[in-house]
């Protein structure tokens, strides 16, 4: 098998996922289409070699659905010639559509390929879709199936995290993702959104509170109790009947923030690059997506981190760098737990609870953060992972070039 | 008598045993259900045949414009015959042929609403189960204003589900939301409730219930359900790209859980009814679907042992909850109580076992378990749960058993002592059906095993065993 590349990747900044935010008024196809523009136009690429453009979307319905990678190929004016699709792992579509670009030319059967994401939050609320793990009563009762959220509390009761350790762990991606910025550390990858007559709407992430502390953050309600009051919670003590009852712990702060947004990678074959005379920045080591226990749902990065490390022939301590999605804080805490991560080895640009989560781009985004970080701290290998619904786990091992 | 039911020759027809019908003059054919030998009318093999019948013979009738369907005794049709339920449990069914009966009264009332003439029907008292989706089928259904009157499909909390078009026709009617209630729960309505839901078109003083529905017939009567008109929709939606439709069976699904902890089959086949029978397009298709589900639920005890210990068996009885065996009580109490106690001892933590107790469907957790100090660890996750809950059932049911061995105890007493003076989980049927539904060959090698692990106080007596070894069961069995 032959190694697959990164050679470039691009993403918009995020807009909050309400009808005020700043990226509303633009439409999910045309959201991608800018990044693919930016992604062909930063690397002047001839589109008619671009042999797919693979988008993850989480809630691929409506004008986010049917085949939204090829809908923007025409969107954004790409070679006709350009087939595009769109894929779904809920939270991890983002980085499988970079699993599956890389299968493809690791297998040779492609050369150059567009891996990317999108989600239009504030134009399509998540569970927009539907879906019969959450909402067919047969599979749902079978699984006992509950909310994210739940799961996330649960995650915390069960492992003793306590309200002060997500606020706390909350508060330092806040105020990495705005040290971050005022860095200039996301200035090279992250390009403005336009509107129609070519003004800027946004330039940077708009949801962080770089004002965010342990006081702001203590008073906010956790969200999840009143669905767990209404039987998930009981659902949830059935599986897990060891618990007395879940601390419901998890807030509108300690989790990954609702916006609108869309990343782009363009992922080849070194062939390809030498040809085109561009270069390689990272190779991809290894990806793994797994399942595990749709109730507790969000411990799927630990496994899959492993299977990856396995499939790399790699161990924990080669890894320099890890990114693993804030979806909610504990998830986070658990995966540092179950693989002995300090705090400054992960996430340290901030993450999805202050900048959010727009879950069909979220994973190709983490991607282009990693990367960027890898060369900026001159550091090899970065192991990029989320937690997905329905209980899986995808990850991605990169290395420097 | 109005003009609308003057009929000159007012001689009834009386070729049918639970029914009888005359035509007035204005060509109404007013059908009155009479079961023979009952003071409530029920619904019989007799009558689903009759019922049948009749609107043949009524839809054939060039003369006959519509049908008012009507009861001839003081309420209208309160349900099933429930001794049919268990003797079908009893006689081990094949799933087609179960199937097959099942289908036979859905029938009967799809080709009512669908006979060609319209048909009304005077609700003159509570309709309750088969009942009211016999009044769902009909175009037009008018009510007594008497507030005593009940309307509801009350199955769940036999075990069943409304098994004749109630889980297709009721959402169909009123929406999703609304039907909820009334088919996962059993709630039952009043006129003026079930005239503000949308189950009935009018209410009426007694006096007026026929006028009323024949002149329906006569002036407006259309022999066509919403639901088989073109375009048709459910009110409120259904289907799940209408993300208010995944959210209501997300909640109603962890409703129902955390309500019935996996106990009951009944509550959750009625939701997957509501869920696949509105999401096909074809009522006929729900049909079918309802007649699945219902089917599946006669083949599987919880419906036999709801019916024949908190139904059957309590009304021939007439058994009360003081008439429960006070030393029986005592007892189960007690064991129940020690299993507790064992289990801590075993080292599990005090909500691992309230929650098996809870999960086993036990209304109290046993005695003492909060003062014993542990500190419960939720990593730990070395128990067998499935185990836990049969245990703190099982040890009730062994020593109910040694006395029914003993001649000492009679089984309907048992059982009905334990459910209704105790809160042993009525899916079970009450302390010796437990023991019966696994067959008491089944339940003492179950008790030897236990026994094996968690001590002696699990093993069967001699004389249980060989009883057991004779091959006898707790409760006669027709063959």
């Amino acid at each position: 098998m032959r190694d697959a590349y990164i050679y470039d990747h691009v993403r918009t900044p995020r807009g909050k996922g309400r009808a005020d935010g700043a990226l509303h008024t633009v439409s999910p196809v045309n959201l991608l289409a800018q990044v693919l523009v930016s992604l062909r136009d930063r690397n002047e690429l001839d589109t008619s070699l671009v042999e797919d453009v693979i988008a993850g979307c989480g809630s691929p319905i409506g004008e986010q659905g049917s085949a939204i990678g090829r809908s923007a190929v025409l969107a954004a004016d790409y070679a006709e010639t350009v087939p595009g699709q769109q894929i779904h792992r809920y939270c991890s579509s983002g980085l499988e559509a970079v699993n599956l670009a890389a299968a493809k030319i690791s297998s040779g059967q492609s050369e150059l390929v567009v891996a990317c994401g999108v989600e239009s939050m504030s134009r399509i609320p998540i569970g927009s879709s539907g879906g019969a793990w959450s909402s067919d009563p047969e599979l749902a009762h079978k699984i006992h199936y509950v909310p994210q959220g739940i799961s996330a509390d649960l995650i915390a009761t069960i492992h003793g995290f306590g309200r002060n350790d997500l606020d706390r762990y909350a508060a330092a991606s806040q105020q990495r993702a705005a040290q971050a910025w005022s860095d200039g550390r996301f200035d090279s990858s992250v390009m403005p959104v336009h509107d129609e007559i070519g003004r800027i709407l946004l330039e940077k992430d708009e949801a962080i509170r770089p004002q965010t502390d342990l006081e702001s953050l203590g008073k906010l309600r956790p969200v999840f109790a009143g669905l767990g009051e209404l039987g998930f919670d009981r659902q949830a003590i059935l599986k897990y009947p060891q618990l007395e009852n879940i601390e419901h712990s998890h807030t509108a702060g300690n989790s990954s923030g609702i916006v609108d947004g869309a990343g782009a990678a363009l992922i080849g074959s070194a062939e390809i690059g030498a040809a085109l005379g561009i270069t390689p920045r990272a190779r991809i080591r290894s990806c793994a997506s797994v399942g595990t226990d749709p109730t507790l749902m969000l411990t799927g990065p630990a496994p899959s981190a492993r299977i990856a490390l396995d499939k790399a022939r790699m161990g924990r301590s080669d890894i320099d760098l890890f990114e693993l999605n804030e979806a909610f804080a504990s998830v986070v805490l658990l995966f540092m737990d179950e693989l002995d991560i300090p705090h400054e080895q992960i996430n340290v640009n901030g993450g999805a609870i202050a900048m959010g989560h727009p879950i069909g781009a979220t994973g190709v985004m983490l991607l282009g953060i990693a990367l960027d970080e890898l060369e900026r701290q001159s550091l090899g290998t970065a192991l990029v992972n989320l937690c997905v619904g329905a209980g899986m786990g995808t990850a991605t091992i990169i290395e420097r070039q | 008598m109005s003009d609308t039911l003057k009929s000159a020759n007012s001689m009834n027809n009386t070729e049918f045993e639970t029914l009888h019908y005359h035509v007035t003059d204005r060509g109404v054919a007013i059908v009155t259900i009479d079961v023979p030998g009952r003071n409530v009318n029920v619904l019989t093999p007799a009558l689903h045949r009759e019922l049948g019948d009749v609107i043949g013979v009524l839809a054939a009738n060039e003369s006959v414009v519509g049908i008012v369907l009507s009861s001839g005794k003081q309420g209208f049709i309160v349900g099933g015959d429930l001794m049919r339920i268990v003797r079908y449990y009893e006689m081990n069914r094949s799933a087609a042929e179960a199937y097959e009966q099942s289908r036979t009264f859905s029938r009967v009332l799809r080709r009512l609403e669908t006979c060609s003439k319209p048909v009304a029907v005077v609700i003159n008292g509570s309709a309750l189960g088969g009942g009211l989706e016999m009044a769902l089928a009909c175009h037009y259904r008018v009510v007594t204003n008497d507030e005593s009157t009940k309307l509801g499909l009350p199955e769940v909390t036999l075990g069943l589900i409304p098994g004749a078009g109630g889980t297709q026709r009721l959402p169909r009617l009123i929406g999703l939301e609304k039907a909820v209630p009334m088919i996962l729960d059993g709630t039952l309505v009043d006129p003026a409730e079930a005239l503000r839901l949308g189950i009935v078109d009018a209410v009426s003083n007694p006096d007026d219930l026929l006028d009323v529905a024949a002149s329906w017939v006569l002036e407006q009567g259309t022999p066509l359900q919403p639901w088989d008109q073109k375009g048709f929709r459910i009110p409120g939606g259904s289907k799940l790209n209408d993300m208010n439709i995944g959210r209501l069976f997300q909640i109603q699904t962890a409703r129902i859980g955390a309500k019935f902890r996996h106990n009951y089959p009944a509550p959750v086949a009625a939701l997957r009814c509501l869920f696949n029978g509105s999401t096909v397009n074809s009522i006929d298709q729900g049909l079918r679907i309802e007649s699945r589900e219902f089917s599946a639920l006669t083949r599987g005890p919880v419906a036999r042992n709801i019916i024949r210990s908190l139904f059957i068996n309590k009304r021939a009885r007439k058994f009360r909850k003081d008439d429960a065996d006070k030393s029986l009580v005592d007892t189960c109490k007690r064991v129940y109580d020690e299993e507790g106690q064992r289990m801590l001892a075993e080292g599990l933590a005090s909500p691992l076992v309230r929650n098996a107790a809870w999960a086993a469907g036990m209304e109290d957790a046993p005695a003492d378990l909060a003062e014993v100090r542990q500190s419960p660890d939720p990593m730990n996750i070395d128990f067998d749960f499935e185990s836990l809950k049969q245990r703190l059932l099982a040890i009730q049911s062994l020593a109910a058993a040694e006395l029914w061995a003993a001649d000492q105890l009679d089984p309907v007493v048992a059982d009905l002592s334990t459910l209704l003076g105790w809160g042993y989980p009525s899916y079970t049927g009450g302390v010796l059906s437990f023991v019966d539904t696994m067959g008491l060959a089944s339940f003492v090698a179950m008790c030897d095993r236990f026994a094996d692990e968690y001590g002696d106080h699990f093993r069967p007596s001699g004389i249980l065993n060989a009883r057991a070894d004779n091959n006898e069961s707790i409760y006669a069995h027709e063959a």
